[in-house]
């Protein structure tokens, strides 16, 4: 069992498919945690040890990348994988994302292999 | 309710995006995320052509904007909408809802964001909105008259239909 994860989303349904896709992959985690934008999820990850995040990129209010920018200036959640969940998955889109911050991309749609395999890795190599 | 699409962020060379060969990539598309996140079958059954009313109870809206000014719409019936969603959930059973909407939203994303990568150049030049979700089908859309328009529609499920409007403004 693993510890906490939250997971970023404006749309209730696919941070519930993120989180079927975990379990279908053998992935349980203790507690899980979610928000509906990065602004959201900056201030549960302040108040929060979290092992893992799962975002979206495309979201109001704050998007995925502006959090992981957020994240870097506020020094919060420093060394917590963050992996971006999302349709935007061009090569710019992917670059930009690591180079703010992001551990790993999956692109929707995904199966739940390819979740278990990206977060399998990151979590082995925290 | 109406919409008007301004047209401002089209660039010079949306109409190089708007290729018979791209958009049939929307049929691979459509395969893809039906076959990865739905579990369902579904078949293409092409290009649709005239001005007959393509829309019905349930509409997602997802906008292009940058390269490409435009949307991608899709609509289909309250049961259609209900399998979709319960498609997402695994087979769990559902009733119309918020979570309906939701699972419409993020199925006209996927479709769009899925297209978007496929075309070649396209995918970093342009960007997504987030979906609007249409419950009903009493309203008029209004778009200015050189507004390019591509109708796709697809059966899956039940005998259900997806009706697909690629939608782009190239002044």
């Amino acid at each position: 069992m693993r510890g906490t994860i939250l997971i970023v989303d404006d749309s209730a349904m696919m941070r519930k498919i993120v989180l079927r896709a975990l379990t279908l992959a053998g992935l349980d985690f203790q507690k899980v945690l979610e928000a509906g934008d990065g602004s959201e999820a900056l201030e549960i990850l302040k108040t929060n040890a979290v092992e893992l995040v799962m975002c979206d990129i495309n979201m109001p209010v704050m998007s995925g990348l502006e959090m992981l920018k957020a994240m870097k200036e506020q020094n919060v959640g420093a060394g917590v994988p963050v992996v971006m969940v999302t349709t935007e998955s061009s090569v710019e889109h992917v670059r930009e994302a690591v180079a703010v911050g992001a551990s790993g991309y999956i692109r929707k749609p995904f199966t739940p292999d390819q979740v278990k395999q990206k977060v399998l890795a990151l979590l082995d190599a925290a | 309710m109406s919409t008007v699409l301004s047209g401002v962020n089209a660039g010079p060379a949306a109409h190089e995006f708007f290729t018979p060969e791209n958009l049939l990539l929307m049929d691979e598309t459509v395969h893809e995320v039906y076959s990865t996140m739905l579990n369902l079958e579904v078949v293409a059954n092409g290009e649709i052509n005239g001005d007959e009313l393509m829309r019905h109870e349930q509409t997602a809206i997802v906008g292009f904007a940058g390269a490409l000014s435009g949307i991608c719409e899709i609509s289909m019936s309250a049961q259609a909408s209900i399998a979709i969603t319960s498609g997402m959930m695994g087979g769990m059973e559902v009733e119309m809802g918020p979570e309906v909407c939701d699972a419409m939203g993020e199925l006209c994303n996927m479709l769009s964001g899925g297209w978007k990568n496929r075309v070649p150049g396209l995918g970093a030049a342009c960007s997504l909105s987030v979906p609007t979700v249409i419950e009903g089908a009493a309203y008029s859309v209004r778009r200015p008259p050189h507004t390019r328009i591509n109708r796709r529609s697809y059966n899956f499920g039940d005998g259900f239909l997806l009706l697909l409007t690629l939608l782009y403004d190239p002044t």
